[in-house]
Protein backbone atom coordinates (compact mmCIF):
# COMPACT_ATOMS: atom_id res chain seq x y z
CA UNK A 1 0.00 0.00 0.00
CA UNK A 2 1.23 3.48 -1.22
CA UNK A 3 1.42 5.11 2.85
CA UNK A 4 1.66 8.85 1.99
CA UNK A 5 3.53 11.00 5.04
CA UNK A 6 1.69 14.34 5.65
CA UNK A 7 3.97 14.46 8.75
CA UNK A 8 6.30 13.91 11.64
CA UNK A 9 5.82 14.37 15.64
CA UNK A 10 9.22 14.09 17.68
CA UNK A 11 8.38 13.60 21.64
CA UNK A 12 10.49 12.93 24.15
CA UNK A 13 8.42 10.65 26.78
CA UNK A 14 9.72 8.90 29.76
CA UNK A 15 9.62 5.34 28.82
CA UNK A 16 6.49 2.92 29.90
CA UNK A 17 5.00 6.14 31.12
CA UNK A 18 2.92 7.43 27.84
CA UNK A 19 -0.15 8.30 28.62
CA UNK A 20 -2.84 11.14 27.22
CA UNK A 21 -1.69 14.38 29.53
CA UNK A 22 0.31 17.16 27.44
CA UNK A 23 2.41 16.86 25.31
CA UNK A 24 1.49 13.62 24.06
CA UNK A 25 -2.17 14.71 23.99
CA UNK A 26 -2.40 17.69 22.48
CA UNK A 27 0.86 16.80 19.56
CA UNK A 28 -0.50 13.43 18.48
CA UNK A 29 -4.63 14.73 18.82
CA UNK A 30 -3.96 17.19 16.54
CA UNK A 31 -2.59 15.03 14.06
CA UNK A 32 -5.77 12.61 14.71
CA UNK A 33 -3.59 9.78 16.29
CA UNK A 34 -5.08 7.35 17.99
CA UNK A 35 -3.61 8.51 21.34
CA UNK A 36 -4.43 5.27 23.79
CA UNK A 37 -3.12 3.05 20.70
CA UNK A 38 -0.28 5.32 20.80
CA UNK A 39 0.43 5.20 23.92
CA UNK A 40 -0.02 1.11 24.72
CA UNK A 41 2.33 0.51 22.09
CA UNK A 42 4.79 3.31 23.20
CA UNK A 43 4.11 1.44 27.00
CA UNK A 44 4.97 -2.01 25.58
CA UNK A 45 8.12 -1.06 23.68
CA UNK A 46 10.08 1.01 26.22
CA UNK A 47 9.02 -1.26 29.79
CA UNK A 48 12.34 -2.36 29.96
CA UNK A 49 14.05 1.09 29.53
CA UNK A 50 13.74 1.70 33.12
CA UNK A 51 12.07 5.16 32.96
CA UNK A 52 14.62 6.67 30.85
CA UNK A 53 13.61 9.32 28.85
CA UNK A 54 12.96 8.54 25.07
CA UNK A 55 12.81 10.37 21.85
CA UNK A 56 10.18 9.05 19.55
CA UNK A 57 9.66 9.70 15.87
CA UNK A 58 6.16 9.20 14.91
CA UNK A 59 5.45 9.27 10.86
CA UNK A 60 2.07 10.31 10.44
CA UNK A 61 0.04 8.95 7.17
CA UNK A 62 -2.82 10.31 4.97
CA UNK A 63 -5.41 8.15 6.31
CA UNK A 64 -4.24 9.32 10.34
CA UNK A 65 -2.57 5.41 10.87
CA UNK A 66 0.92 5.95 12.23
CA UNK A 67 3.92 4.19 12.71
CA UNK A 68 6.93 5.08 15.41
CA UNK A 69 10.32 4.47 15.97
CA UNK A 70 12.50 4.64 19.19
CA UNK A 71 15.61 6.65 19.20
CA UNK A 72 18.07 6.31 22.47
CA UNK A 73 17.84 8.81 24.91
CA UNK A 74 19.53 12.19 24.99
CA UNK A 75 22.88 12.11 25.32
CA UNK A 76 22.06 14.96 28.41
CA UNK A 77 19.70 12.75 30.42
CA UNK A 78 22.42 9.72 30.19
CA UNK A 79 25.00 11.98 31.13
CA UNK A 80 22.87 12.97 34.19
CA UNK A 81 22.09 9.69 35.33
CA UNK A 82 25.52 9.25 34.99
CA UNK A 83 26.80 11.80 36.65
CA UNK A 84 23.93 10.74 39.32
CA UNK A 85 22.77 14.64 39.15
CA UNK A 86 18.74 15.55 38.92
CA UNK A 87 19.83 18.75 36.57
CA UNK A 88 23.04 20.75 34.67
CA UNK A 89 24.35 23.89 35.90
CA UNK A 90 22.59 27.43 35.06
CA UNK A 91 25.95 28.99 34.60
CA UNK A 92 28.74 26.01 33.35
CA UNK A 93 31.47 27.73 32.78
CA UNK A 94 31.58 28.25 36.80
CA UNK A 95 29.68 26.04 38.39
CA UNK A 96 30.09 22.00 38.07
CA UNK A 97 27.62 20.00 39.21
CA UNK A 98 29.12 16.60 38.98
CA UNK A 99 31.95 14.56 36.62
CA UNK A 100 31.33 11.65 34.62
CA UNK A 101 34.39 9.41 33.25
CA UNK A 102 35.84 8.63 29.93
CA UNK A 103 34.53 5.15 30.84
CA UNK A 104 31.47 5.98 30.71
CA UNK A 105 31.35 8.36 28.18
CA UNK A 106 31.82 5.49 26.20
CA UNK A 107 29.08 3.19 27.72
CA UNK A 108 26.81 6.25 26.86
CA UNK A 109 27.97 6.25 23.44
CA UNK A 110 27.54 2.70 23.17
CA UNK A 111 24.17 3.15 23.91
CA UNK A 112 23.76 5.64 21.46
CA UNK A 113 24.68 3.81 18.62
CA UNK A 114 23.74 5.37 14.93
CA UNK A 115 22.04 7.74 16.65
CA UNK A 116 24.75 9.87 17.14
CA UNK A 117 26.28 11.54 13.79
CA UNK A 118 29.82 10.73 14.61
CA UNK A 119 32.36 9.65 12.28
CA UNK A 120 34.92 7.98 14.79
CA UNK A 121 34.84 6.87 18.54
CA UNK A 122 37.25 10.05 19.30
CA UNK A 123 34.48 12.08 17.23
CA UNK A 124 31.82 10.88 19.24
CA UNK A 125 33.77 10.87 22.89
CA UNK A 126 34.69 14.90 21.91
CA UNK A 127 30.68 15.54 21.19
CA UNK A 128 29.49 13.66 24.17
CA UNK A 129 32.08 15.37 26.46
CA UNK A 130 30.95 18.93 25.33
CA UNK A 131 27.34 17.96 25.85
CA UNK A 132 28.97 17.28 29.27
CA UNK A 133 30.93 20.57 29.47
CA UNK A 134 27.87 22.39 28.05
CA UNK A 135 25.93 21.08 31.15
CA UNK A 136 28.82 21.83 34.05
CA UNK A 137 29.56 18.37 34.24
CA UNK A 138 33.32 17.46 34.77
CA UNK A 139 35.09 15.00 32.11
CA UNK A 140 37.56 12.79 34.47
CA UNK A 141 39.94 9.94 33.56
CA UNK B 1 -7.35 12.29 30.59
CA UNK B 2 -8.75 15.69 30.92
CA UNK B 3 -6.88 18.97 31.20
CA UNK B 4 -9.45 21.38 33.39
CA UNK B 5 -6.47 24.06 34.10
CA UNK B 6 -5.87 26.82 32.04
CA UNK B 7 -2.92 25.65 28.90
CA UNK B 8 -1.48 27.39 26.62
CA UNK B 9 0.50 25.94 23.88
CA UNK B 10 3.82 28.19 23.25
CA UNK B 11 5.07 27.26 20.26
CA UNK B 12 7.69 28.45 17.42
CA UNK B 13 7.52 27.77 13.67
CA UNK B 14 10.94 27.43 12.25
CA UNK B 15 12.80 25.95 9.24
CA UNK B 16 13.34 21.94 10.00
CA UNK B 17 17.27 22.52 10.55
CA UNK B 18 16.75 24.97 13.77
CA UNK B 19 14.34 22.18 15.17
CA UNK B 20 16.52 21.36 18.14
CA UNK B 21 17.87 24.43 18.81
CA UNK B 22 14.79 26.40 19.66
CA UNK B 23 13.18 22.75 20.97
CA UNK B 24 16.20 23.14 23.57
CA UNK B 25 15.39 26.91 24.04
CA UNK B 26 11.75 26.52 24.95
CA UNK B 27 12.23 24.01 27.28
CA UNK B 28 14.83 25.71 29.00
CA UNK B 29 12.38 28.75 29.59
CA UNK B 30 9.51 26.78 30.30
CA UNK B 31 11.14 23.46 31.89
CA UNK B 32 8.54 21.08 29.85
CA UNK B 33 9.47 18.64 27.16
CA UNK B 34 9.16 19.90 23.74
CA UNK B 35 7.51 17.99 20.68
CA UNK B 36 7.92 19.16 17.15
CA UNK B 37 5.65 18.49 14.34
CA UNK B 38 7.09 18.78 10.85
CA UNK B 39 4.14 19.75 8.30
CA UNK B 40 5.54 18.45 5.18
CA UNK B 41 3.56 20.19 3.14
CA UNK B 42 4.68 23.28 4.16
CA UNK B 43 8.01 22.31 4.93
CA UNK B 44 7.94 24.03 8.59
CA UNK B 45 8.18 22.71 11.99
CA UNK B 46 6.48 23.61 14.58
CA UNK B 47 8.16 23.34 18.24
CA UNK B 48 6.02 23.42 21.79
CA UNK B 49 5.78 23.19 24.94
CA UNK B 50 2.47 22.83 26.56
CA UNK B 51 2.52 25.10 30.26
CA UNK B 52 -0.05 26.77 32.59
CA UNK B 53 1.59 30.59 31.21
CA UNK B 54 -0.40 33.10 33.16
CA UNK B 55 -2.12 35.44 30.42
CA UNK B 56 0.13 37.97 33.05
CA UNK B 57 3.63 36.25 31.98
CA UNK B 58 2.79 36.05 27.93
CA UNK B 59 4.49 39.84 27.01
CA UNK B 60 7.71 38.70 29.41
CA UNK B 61 7.80 35.46 27.64
CA UNK B 62 7.29 36.68 23.94
CA UNK B 63 10.45 39.22 24.46
CA UNK B 64 12.45 36.42 26.21
CA UNK B 65 12.00 34.15 23.25
CA UNK B 66 12.64 36.44 20.81
CA UNK B 67 15.91 37.33 22.82
CA UNK B 68 17.14 33.28 22.72
CA UNK B 69 15.93 33.41 18.77
CA UNK B 70 18.17 36.64 18.32
CA UNK B 71 21.09 34.73 20.13
CA UNK B 72 20.75 31.57 17.82
CA UNK B 73 20.46 33.81 14.75
CA UNK B 74 23.50 35.17 15.76
CA UNK B 75 24.99 32.18 16.29
CA UNK B 76 24.74 31.54 12.60
CA UNK B 77 21.37 29.42 12.70
CA UNK B 78 18.42 29.83 9.90
CA UNK B 79 15.34 29.55 12.08
CA UNK B 80 13.01 31.81 9.22
CA UNK B 81 10.30 32.16 9.95
CA UNK B 82 11.01 31.74 13.40
CA UNK B 83 6.80 32.75 14.22
CA UNK B 84 6.08 32.55 18.04
CA UNK B 85 2.77 31.59 18.68
CA UNK B 86 1.37 31.33 22.26
CA UNK B 87 -2.60 30.30 22.16
CA UNK B 88 -5.27 28.49 24.96
CA UNK B 89 -5.78 24.91 24.72
CA UNK B 90 -8.97 24.55 25.91
CA UNK B 91 -10.16 21.38 28.27
CA UNK B 92 -10.24 18.35 26.41
CA UNK B 93 -10.23 14.65 27.12
CA UNK B 94 -7.33 14.13 25.00
CA UNK B 95 -7.47 10.56 25.27
CA UNK B 96 -11.32 11.18 23.14
CA UNK B 97 -11.19 13.97 21.11
CA UNK B 98 -8.71 12.58 18.15
CA UNK B 99 -11.64 10.25 17.42
CA UNK B 100 -13.57 13.70 15.65
CA UNK B 101 -11.19 12.46 12.71
CA UNK B 102 -13.01 9.28 12.01
CA UNK B 103 -16.46 9.26 10.36
CA UNK B 104 -18.44 5.77 9.56
CA UNK B 105 -18.08 4.67 5.89
CA UNK B 106 -20.62 3.72 4.13
CA UNK B 107 -19.75 1.56 1.14
CA UNK B 108 -22.87 1.31 -0.85
CA UNK B 109 -25.84 -0.39 0.53
CA UNK B 110 -24.22 -3.37 1.69
CA UNK B 111 -20.94 -2.51 3.67
CA UNK B 112 -20.57 -0.06 6.81
CA UNK B 113 -17.00 0.18 7.86
CA UNK B 114 -16.77 2.22 11.48
CA UNK B 115 -14.75 2.28 14.31
CA UNK B 116 -15.88 0.63 17.25
CA UNK B 117 -16.80 3.70 19.67
CA UNK B 118 -19.57 4.23 16.55
CA UNK B 119 -23.46 4.36 17.92
CA UNK B 120 -23.98 3.82 14.56
CA UNK B 121 -26.01 0.80 13.58
CA UNK B 122 -25.76 -0.63 10.44
CA UNK B 123 -28.96 -0.91 7.98
CA UNK B 124 -30.37 -4.47 7.47
CA UNK B 125 -28.71 -6.68 5.03
CA UNK B 126 -25.35 -4.08 5.74
CA UNK B 127 -22.02 -5.89 6.97
CA UNK B 128 -20.48 -3.98 9.56
CA UNK B 129 -16.49 -3.69 9.65
CA UNK B 130 -15.33 -2.45 13.08
CA UNK B 131 -11.90 -0.81 12.80
CA UNK B 132 -10.37 1.06 15.06
CA UNK B 133 -7.67 3.56 13.23
CA UNK B 134 -3.94 2.72 14.64
CA UNK B 135 -0.51 1.00 13.73
CA UNK B 136 -0.40 0.36 10.49
CA UNK B 137 -2.61 0.88 7.07
CA UNK B 138 -6.27 0.92 6.00
CA UNK B 139 -8.77 2.28 8.06
CA UNK B 140 -11.21 3.22 4.53
CA UNK B 141 -10.58 6.76 4.87
CA UNK B 142 -7.92 6.56 2.53
CA UNK B 143 -9.23 6.81 -1.27
CA UNK B 144 -7.36 3.92 -2.39
CA UNK B 145 -8.77 1.62 0.36
CA UNK B 146 -12.25 3.22 -0.34
CA UNK B 147 -11.81 2.14 -4.05
CA UNK B 148 -11.06 -1.34 -2.98
CA UNK B 149 -13.95 -1.61 -0.33
CA UNK B 150 -16.66 -0.40 -3.75
CA UNK B 151 -14.82 -2.53 -5.98
CA UNK B 152 -15.29 -5.87 -3.64
CA UNK B 153 -18.71 -4.88 -2.80
CA UNK B 154 -19.80 -4.34 -6.06
CA UNK B 155 -18.11 -7.89 -7.84
CA UNK B 156 -19.42 -9.89 -4.83
CA UNK B 157 -22.75 -11.81 -6.47
CA UNK B 158 -24.41 -13.10 -3.36
CA UNK B 159 -25.45 -17.08 -3.28
CA UNK B 160 -22.46 -17.67 -5.39
CA UNK B 161 -19.20 -19.02 -4.01
CA UNK B 162 -16.48 -16.18 -4.88
CA UNK B 163 -12.54 -16.12 -3.19
CA UNK B 164 -10.48 -13.26 -2.38
CA UNK B 165 -6.77 -12.58 -2.25
CA UNK B 166 -5.75 -9.24 0.09
CA UNK B 167 -1.90 -8.81 -1.31
CA UNK B 168 -0.68 -6.26 1.08
CA UNK B 169 -3.28 -6.65 3.67
CA UNK B 170 -2.03 -3.87 5.97
CA UNK B 171 -4.98 -3.16 8.65
CA UNK B 172 -6.70 -6.35 7.42
CA UNK B 173 -9.93 -4.57 5.88
CA UNK B 174 -10.21 -5.43 2.98
CA UNK B 175 -10.03 -9.16 3.41
CA UNK B 176 -12.33 -8.71 6.58
CA UNK B 177 -15.12 -6.99 4.50
CA UNK B 178 -14.58 -9.56 2.19
CA UNK B 179 -15.35 -12.46 4.59
CA UNK B 180 -17.93 -10.20 6.11
CA UNK B 181 -19.65 -9.97 2.22
CA UNK B 182 -19.84 -13.87 1.46
CA UNK B 183 -16.39 -14.28 0.06
CA UNK B 184 -14.74 -17.98 1.12
CA UNK B 185 -11.85 -18.54 1.28
CA UNK B 186 -10.37 -15.11 1.97
CA UNK B 187 -6.21 -15.26 1.50
CA UNK B 188 -4.27 -12.29 2.93
CA UNK B 189 -0.86 -11.32 3.94
CA UNK B 190 1.43 -8.68 3.99
CA UNK B 191 5.55 -8.41 4.72
CA UNK B 192 4.99 -6.09 7.52
CA UNK B 193 5.09 -8.15 10.79
CA UNK B 194 3.65 -5.42 12.68
CA UNK B 195 0.52 -5.06 10.18
CA UNK B 196 -0.12 -8.99 10.29
CA UNK B 197 -0.46 -8.90 14.21
CA UNK B 198 -2.65 -5.79 14.20
CA UNK B 199 -4.52 -7.67 10.93
CA UNK B 200 -5.31 -10.95 12.72
CA UNK B 201 -6.13 -8.48 15.80
CA UNK B 202 -8.63 -7.31 13.95
CA UNK B 203 -9.80 -10.27 12.38
CA UNK B 204 -10.57 -11.35 15.68
CA UNK B 205 -12.46 -8.01 16.70
CA UNK B 206 -14.42 -8.81 13.86
CA UNK B 207 -15.31 -12.13 14.52
CA UNK B 208 -13.92 -13.49 11.23
CA UNK B 209 -10.43 -14.98 12.90
CA UNK B 210 -11.67 -18.43 11.57
CA UNK B 211 -12.36 -17.42 7.86
CA UNK B 212 -9.44 -15.07 7.61
CA UNK B 213 -5.95 -15.65 9.13
CA UNK B 214 -3.13 -13.45 7.80
CA UNK B 215 0.00 -14.16 7.14
CA UNK B 216 3.48 -12.76 7.03
CA UNK B 217 4.40 -13.27 3.15
CA UNK B 218 6.49 -10.84 1.03
CA UNK B 219 5.03 -10.89 -2.57
CA UNK B 220 8.92 -10.72 -4.24
CA UNK B 221 9.47 -13.93 -2.50
CA UNK B 222 6.13 -15.86 -3.37
CA UNK B 223 6.19 -18.86 -5.92
CA UNK B 224 5.48 -17.33 -9.48
CA UNK B 225 3.42 -20.67 -10.10
CA UNK B 226 0.52 -21.66 -8.06
CA UNK B 227 -2.16 -23.86 -7.89
CA UNK B 228 -4.29 -21.32 -5.22
CA UNK B 229 -6.92 -19.08 -7.89
CA UNK B 230 -8.76 -17.07 -6.57
CA UNK B 231 -11.68 -15.11 -7.98
CA UNK B 232 -11.37 -11.44 -6.59
CA UNK B 233 -7.31 -10.06 -6.10
CA UNK B 234 -6.75 -6.81 -4.32
CA UNK B 235 -3.58 -5.13 -4.57
CA UNK B 236 -3.41 -2.40 -2.40
CA UNK B 237 0.37 -1.71 -2.80
CA UNK B 238 2.57 0.56 -4.61
CA UNK B 239 3.27 0.91 -8.56
CA UNK B 240 6.90 -0.32 -8.64
CA UNK B 241 5.81 -3.48 -6.87
CA UNK B 242 2.96 -3.94 -8.68
CA UNK B 243 4.94 -3.48 -11.43
CA UNK B 244 7.55 -6.06 -11.12
CA UNK B 245 5.17 -8.34 -9.48
CA UNK B 246 2.20 -8.47 -11.42
CA UNK B 247 3.05 -11.99 -12.94
CA UNK B 248 2.77 -13.05 -9.37
CA UNK B 249 -0.35 -11.86 -8.92
CA UNK B 250 -2.10 -12.78 -12.40
CA UNK B 251 -0.77 -16.37 -11.40
CA UNK B 252 -3.19 -16.09 -8.45
CA UNK B 253 -6.01 -14.88 -10.30
CA UNK B 254 -8.70 -17.17 -11.44
CA UNK B 255 -9.84 -17.18 -15.28
CA UNK B 256 -12.20 -14.38 -16.04
CA UNK B 257 -11.25 -13.13 -12.86
CA UNK B 258 -10.96 -9.20 -11.11
CA UNK B 259 -7.80 -7.49 -10.56
CA UNK B 260 -8.11 -4.17 -7.80
CA UNK B 261 -5.28 -2.10 -7.90
CA UNK B 262 -4.87 0.64 -6.16
CA UNK B 263 -2.28 2.76 -3.96
CA UNK B 264 -0.75 4.39 -7.65
CA UNK B 265 -0.22 7.46 -7.97
CA UNK B 266 -2.24 9.54 -11.42
CA UNK B 267 1.15 9.79 -12.72
CA UNK B 268 2.34 6.10 -12.26
CA UNK B 269 -0.55 4.23 -13.51
CA UNK B 270 -0.37 4.01 -17.18
CA UNK B 271 2.54 2.04 -16.47
CA UNK B 272 0.47 -0.20 -14.49
CA UNK B 273 -2.03 -0.24 -17.04
CA UNK B 274 0.40 -1.24 -19.83
CA UNK B 275 2.27 -3.82 -17.57
CA UNK B 276 -1.56 -5.48 -16.89
CA UNK B 277 -3.04 -5.38 -20.51
CA UNK B 278 0.39 -6.54 -22.04
CA UNK B 279 -0.78 -9.70 -20.09
CA UNK B 280 -3.79 -10.21 -21.76
CA UNK B 281 -5.74 -8.25 -18.74
CA UNK B 282 -8.62 -5.56 -19.85
CA UNK B 283 -9.34 -2.85 -17.93
CA UNK B 284 -13.04 -2.78 -16.49
CA UNK B 285 -12.59 0.27 -14.76
CA UNK B 286 -10.24 3.45 -13.09
CA UNK B 287 -10.88 6.37 -10.90
CA UNK B 288 -8.85 9.33 -10.03
CA UNK B 289 -9.12 10.47 -6.33
CA UNK B 290 -7.10 13.07 -5.57
CA UNK B 291 -3.58 11.88 -6.55
CA UNK B 292 -4.80 8.54 -6.42
CA UNK B 293 -5.64 6.66 -9.48
CA UNK B 294 -6.97 3.03 -8.82
CA UNK B 295 -7.82 0.50 -11.21
CA UNK B 296 -10.41 -2.80 -12.08
CA UNK B 297 -8.95 -5.36 -14.79
CA UNK B 298 -10.34 -9.00 -15.54
CA UNK B 299 -8.33 -11.84 -16.83
CA UNK B 300 -8.97 -13.53 -19.87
Amino acid sequence: MAKKVTGIVKLQITAGQANPAPPVGPALGSQGINIMAFCKEFNAATKDKGGLVIPVVITVYQDKSFTFILKSPPASVLLKKAAGIASGSKVPNKDKVGKVTRKQILEIIKLKGSDLNANSEDAAVRMIAGTARNMGIEVVD
Amino acid sequence: MKTSELLRQISITVAPEAEEDVAELLREEFGQPPSSHLDLATGLCTVSVYWGLPASEIPAARASLREGLKDLVLGGLDIRPGRIGIRKVPPRDWSESWKRHFRPIEVGRTLLVQPTWSRRKPKAGQALVLLDPGLSFGTGQHATTRYCLERITQLRRPGSPQSMLDAGSGSGILAIAAAKLGYSPVAAFDYDAEAVRISRTNCRLNGVEGQVQPELKDLTKMPRKTGERFDVVCANLICDLLVAEHGRLLARLKPRGSLVVAGILESQFPEVERALTASGLRKRGARTEGEWRSGWFEAP
